[in-house]
């Protein structure tokens, strides 16, 4: 590690750990909250002249109940088997050790202040990785106006604000294409955005513009086709995208469950040294989800202009709960709480020019190197909202994702022996709090 | 009268006696409640809405909103769910997932007894929250559903 990247290290370390000290001391936020308590009761009057500046920065109040510390949390343990190439967390061998959790402490200290740290841990096929995936400060000057620095989930389509919450999907993982190691979604970024949500009618628009840097990860693959580094041991690398800035745009018309939104950012991502590759992202996502059914698709096209490398992502991932739409009685409880859950998803890589002179790579990486098509169907039994049994079957063709990872590298030149199929079984838990 | 014509009366009559029950239904399990201090005195369902699904984090008046809901298996909160928001309790467990882990809110807090949700009203300015009906009401006031 870099002096530089020590320095970045113990620097979000020390905040984290300040904000975690931080929202843990209720009394602190007792004391302000009764304080506070007075002035909160000042506002009540009714007929009070005010500002248009008044309006958007009125002074902070807070009533006797408002301060709070809440701690959250995210877990999953599973069983993964494949019949060859690893893929998920799964090998040939059985993995029965997938464990991902998290912890969440978010606090409200002040009337529009809310801090938020989460850290995340990650065991898989034996390695473990702790990290701090967001520590972020959120002022609310409105509900259409609220401002967020620190470390943040970079908001992008349905689910990057919730990568690893088991509990708030179909399936374990979400479709790779899109949320996993490709860079068309990052793990979150330093930085400040703004947030809102404006209400028109019946009508809701929640919009987000952010900038910083952005934490990315890729897949040894999708990496060496891009960039030409080919990364050390371990098939997924973990890199900055500088200059990140973007926004996504979500409308949720009057209709129950459905929300329809538009993403899109530019970042610059370390290509070779001293040569950096501007990145394009841009796309569209469809969510129309019910009590018993769902059905959701987005689409992202990702441009890098170095290399004229472009790749397609997409995804349609449908669940019902068919037992609820029958009329059982009181015996629904049981049984409405079973899901069947499927998921389809493309993820395909191109490279408009020729490889450029001195690209330190075979002149043509393997189609099946480039490309990623999986199909999946589930089986879930939510004992509550926040439980959930599983069992998922994915069959996957061609290998950015489902491959050896570093032992991938010396295959690159003809596929050879490198199986373009793969069956993988995952039955596990997922739970949060 | 033609046939057509009493067919529409008859669909009148149907929604009006329709929009009756459902009116008693939300008057009859439940109530909502603000502090006796709040000039608010009547608020359309969808704002309610908005005020327990935090959308809406500030009043009119200017105080900030602290929405208060029952544990989660009250019968009331089940008929709240259902009439107000629009969901199962289930449901809105799951929207408050989303919520607390992508950093955007944090439920309202979930209290035993209607007398604890009153007690919290009432020392809470700008605190909503709903009771089952018949509860005595001190130093707090139930609002008009419209």
């Amino acid at each position: 590690m870099s002096k530089r990247n020590r320095a970045i290290a113990g620097a979000w370390k020390a905040i984290s750990i300040g904000l975690i000290v931080g929202v843990l001391s209720p009394s602190l936020a007792w004391s302000q909250a009764t304080a506070n308590a007075e002035g909160a009761g000042s506002n009540v009057s009714a007929g009070s002249t005010e500002n248009w500046w008044d309006r958007l920065i009125p002074p902070t109040s807070m009533a006797n109940d408002a301060a709070r510390v809440d701690l959250h949390g995210y877990g999953s343990w599973a069983w993964a088997d494949t019949d060859g190439n690893p893929y998920l967390g799964g090998t040939a061998d059985s993995a029965f050790d997938v464990i991902t959790g998290g912890l969440l402490v978010s606090a409200k200290a002040f009337d529009r202040l809310a801090i938020n740290a989460q850290l995340s841990a990650d065991t898989r096929e034996g390695d473990s990785d702790i990290s701090l995936e967001r520590a972020f400060a959120e002022w609310t000057f409105a509900d259409w106006l609220k401002l967020r620095g620190g470390r943040l989930p970079h908001p992008i389509g349905i689910y990057s604000e919730v990568l690893n919450v088991g509990t708030t999907r179909p399936f374990f993982d979400l479709p790779q294409g899109v949320y996993g190691p490709t860079g068309t979604t990052t793990l979150s970024y330093d930085g400040a955005g703004l947030t809102g949500s404006i209400i028109f009618h019946d009508w809701e628009l929640i919009y987000d513009a952010y900038a910083g840097k952005a934490i990315d990860k890729f897949a040894a693959p999708y990496v060496v086709d891009i960039t030409g580094n080919i990364p050390g041991p371990g098939s997924v690398v973990v890199t900055d995208a500088h200059d990140t800035f973007g926004g996504r745009l979500q409308i949720l018309p009057p209709i129950e469950g459905l929300t329809v939104g538009v993403s899109a950012y530019r970042a610059e991502i370390d290509s070779s040294p001293g040569l950096r590759v501007e990145r394009i992202v841009y796309g569209a996502q469809f969510e129309f989800a019910r009590e018993n059914y769902s059905l959701r698709a987005e689409y992202y096209k990702q441009e890098a202009d170095e290399y004229k490398t472009n790749a397609d992502n997409a995804y349609v991932m449908g669940t019902i709960r068919p037992l609820a739409l029958l009329p059982l009685g009181e015996s629904a409880t049981f049984f409405d709480r079973i899901e069947l859950s499927a998921l389809w998803t493309l993820y395909k890589i191109r490279r408009v020019d020729p490889v450029p002179p001195g690209f330190p790579l075979p002149v043509r990486t393997p189609k099946q190197l480039k490309n990623h098509r999986e199909w999946a169907v589930g089986l879930n039994y939510w004992f509550t909202p926040t439980f959930v049994a599983r069992a998922e079957y994915h069959r996957i063709y061609d290998n950015v994702f489902a491959h050896e990872g570093s032992t991938l590298l010396a295959k690159l030149g003809p596929p050879r022996d490198l199986d373009n199929q793969t069956q993988l079984v995952k039955v596990g838990l997922d739970f949060s709090f | 009268m033609n046939d057509g014509i009493r067919r529409i009366v008859l669909i009148l009559l149907a929604s009006l006696l329709q929009v009756a029950i459902a009116s008693a239904a939300l008057a009859g399990e439940f109530r909502v409640i603000v502090n006796e201090a709040s000039p608010v005195k009547s608020l359309r369902t969808e704002e309610v809405q908005r005020y327990m699904l935090g959308k809406t984090t500030r009043w009119p008046h200017g105080l900030p909103v602290q929405a208060v809901d029952q544990s989660q298996n009250a019968s009331t909160r089940a008929a709240f769910s259902r009439d107000v928001l629009g969901k199962s309790v289930s449901a809105v467990k799951g929207y408050w997932q989303s919520q607390i882990f992508s950093g955007r809110g944090v439920p309202p807090a979930e209290l035993p007894t209607d007398e604890a949700v009153i007690d919290f009203v009432r020392r809470n300015p700008g605190a909503i929250g709903y009771v089952a009906s018949g509860t005595p009401l001190v130093g707090v006031k139930a609002i008009e559903l419209e």
